[in-house]
């Protein structure tokens, strides 16, 4: 039978659910510190998945930014020889066999979204009369790249620290500080080293240091030589070529049709790589998801307080269960008070964790962690910067918000619906 | 008018692997404006019956009719909502929703039947003045006394208009002079308003009150005695 024929209106869907939540708003403070509890449970969880978020984010910014900005720019290009001895980082195989990489700059710039185009030579050097043995040379156009890019990745300046950038085509170089420091050299100090010529033939140099520089890249810092990129490609006997040359998109997201574009213009001889394609990359966005899943599994640990308080609760108020039924309230209706309970409590404890950790977030997006201090050289093969700012937004906050709100309160409808099964007349007879 | 109407109603609960006979084959039925107590001993089945009557228990055999419709055929549900339009309850321990207001919880019935706010207001003020709690509106229950406590309930369940208010001794938790007080209350209201009462109870001073008395023991009516 249906309620039209028992003569039964249908008000009951209209009204009372305000009510209900007012109900399970002031439910919630009838038991302060039991209700403290669960918000700390549930805060505690969702601060850590603020700032492992936030860290992480730091973490994958620093990766991109570095990959970009050192390894490969948005786009990078190299012989497909190159590529297949690229360990040795050989200077023999220049890009497009040779020619002239301000004839080739030239036609990619012409590529819709370009912004920058620059050569680059990496190669290795065995040092003389030095305590460090070995350096890797890096050719750039000096003035050019850091009229382009922040160099340094901590301060977002150019990085130099002490001295001067060698002046082009100059018998100058500059070294790392920590290469410096290592070394015992400084500027004005002359470095002679051996390198090996497209020609495969030995070449002996000894610049002199004009600067020095830190980029709170450990492995620049560390290992590099900067070099005016005409200086090291006569060095090298290079010719006008170009061992690498590396493209800045106006935005990152067009490097994909950039990639595509420069591969069509210079042929399979080389091989084009778009920067996402870097395995650090690759690795930190599969990082994300499985960060997800143990974000997920803290607050479903954090849930369990709350169930076993729903549950509690629901044992204490049976008699207020059996009233509630005695008044004419639906099973739905009843699940709603606990639920919205159970709401409230998550809410309020994402709230909570959501505001310290983005104090948290917000403090050290602005003061670096120094990550070499913290973990030793444990990320120095990653790379990135030796120091990581939080990423500080918004959609980290809303989204653990969210992700506690929704967790927890999923989790505690099942003790919630537990109470729509009390029956009136049992819960009144307790 | 019939209100409740019970026929051959048997009760059967199962308590540790004994079956316990609360109610075997009662038949009664009250009309609209009674103010009516089922008394008896405990264990007798008086409490079994109001339960009954309530729709928050379920018949064994027989049938319960309330309002003329059929409380057997209804499903949980239909049940609630006829509980929330028609019938009232007053428990011994009140029962008040312990984090509302006193207006709030006299209000609750009528927010759940979705009645707008300006005739909650009016309806709530009325009953207020009628059980003499003018004035105390905003107070939660525990601040309250057990006699006001019992006042607030009575406004709680005739707030609705409904046709059937349930008693469940009502002022065991009182004392006589309070007790008397909640008793001429309900009389006076029902007078006016024309609301059926049934009590269960073992206080005399609700027998005397009642206008018509049933006897119940070991679940069988044993005497109904209409007073003049």
């Amino acid at each position: 039978m249906n309620n039209e024929q028992l003569g039964i209106e249908n008000k009951y869907k209209q009204g009372g659910t305000a009510t209900l939540i007012k109900i399970a708003y002031r439910n919630i403070w009838r038991n302060k510190r039991r209700t403290i509890f669960c918000f700390a449970a549930v805060g505690v969880a969702v601060f850590f998945i603020v700032v492992y978020s936030s860290m992480i984010e730091g973490m994958i910014k620093s990766i991109n930014d570095t990959v970009q900005i050192y390894e490969l720019g948005h786009v990078r290009v190299v012989s497909s020889t190159f590529e297949a001895e690229k360990e040795y980082l050989p200077v023999q195989y220049p890009v497009a066999d040779g020619a002239s990489w301000r004839e080739l700059a030239a036609s990619i710039s012409n590529i819709p979204g370009v912004r920058h185009v620059f050569p680059r030579i990496t190669t290795f050097a065995s040092l003389q009369e030095s305590t460090i043995k070995h350096a890797i040379l890096w050719g750039i156009n000096i003035a050019d790249e850091m009229a382009a890019n922040n160099f340094n990745l901590t301060d977002r300046s150019d990085g130099l620290i002490e001295g001067r950038w060698p002046a082009p085509g100059g018998n100058e170089i500059a070294i790392g500080r920590v290469f410096a420091h290592k070394s015992g050299m400084t500027i004005g100090d002359e470095i002679f080293l051996r390198t090996t010529s497209a020609h495969f033939s030995d070449r002996f140099w000894s610049p002199m240091i004009t600067g020095i520089f830190s980029f709170d890249y450990i492995k620049i810092d560390e290992q590099y030589i900067i070099a005016d990129f005409e200086r090291l490609q006569r060095l090298l006997a290079l010719g006008e070529g170009t061992q690498s040359l590396v493209i800045f998109a106006d935005d990152e997201k067009q490097s994909a049709s950039i990639t595509a574009a420069v591969q069509n213009l210079l042929g399979n001889d080389n091989v084009v790589t778009e920067w996402s394609d870097n395995y650090w990359v690759a690795v930190m966005r599969m990082v994300m998801p499985l960060y997800t899943i143990i974000f997920l599994i803290f607050l479903i640990v954090a849930s369990f307080l709350i169930i076993n308080t729903v549950v509690m609760i629901i044992h204490e108020r049976i008699k207020e269960i059996g009233m509630m039924g005695c008044l004419g309230m639906t099973r739905n209706e009843i699940v709603k008070v606990f639920f919205f309970e159970s709401i409230f409590m998550a809410a309020f404890g994402a709230f909570a964790g959501v505001i310290v950790g983005g104090i948290v977030a917000g403090i050290f997006s602005e003061y670096p962690i120094r990550m070499g201090d913290l973990y030793g050289n444990t990320f120095a093969e990653m790379p990135m910067s030796q120091s990581i700012f939080l990423a500080f937004n918004f959609f980290i906050l809303i989204r653990a918000w969210i992700m506690g709100v929704v967790v927890a309160s999923l989790f505690t409808l099942i003790p919630s619906i537990k109470s729509a099964f009390v029956e009136p007349v049992e819960a009144l007879r307790r | 008018m019939t209100v409740v109407k019970a026929e051959n109603v048997i009760k059967d609960y199962g308590l540790n692997d004994q079956v316990i006979h609360a109610l075997r084959g009662v038949n009664l039925e009250f009309q609209a404006g009674e103010f009516a107590a089922i008394a008896g001993p405990s264990g007798s089945g008086k409490s079994t019956f109001l339960h009954l009557a309530g729709c928050i228990d379920n018949l064994t055999a027989g049938s319960i009719l309330v309002g003329g419709k059929d409380t057997g055929k209804m499903n949980r549900t239909q049940l609630a909502i006829l509980r929330r339009q028609s019938i009232g309850f007053i428990f011994q321990a009140y029962n008040l929703i312990p984090v509302l207001s006193v207006e709030e919880n006299i209000s609750f019935p009528l927010t759940l039947l979705g009645i707008d706010k300006k005739e909650i207001r009016e309806r709530t003020n009325q009953v207020l003045k009628e059980v003499g709690l003018d004035g105390m509106a905003k107070r939660r229950p525990k601040e309250m006394s057990g006699g006001q406590q019992q006042r607030v309930a009575i406004a709680r369940a005739l707030v609705k208009k409904p046709a059937l208010i349930l008693a469940d001794e009502p002022t065991a938790n009182l004392d006589s002079k309070i007790g008397r007080e909640i008793l001429e209350l309900m009389l006076a209201l029902n007078k006016s308003a024309g609301t059926t009462f049934i009590f269960s109870t073992h206080d005399t001073m609700v027998m005397d009150f009642a206008r018509r008395l049933i006897r119940i023991r070991d679940g069988q009516i044993e005497s109904d005695e209409i007073k003049g």
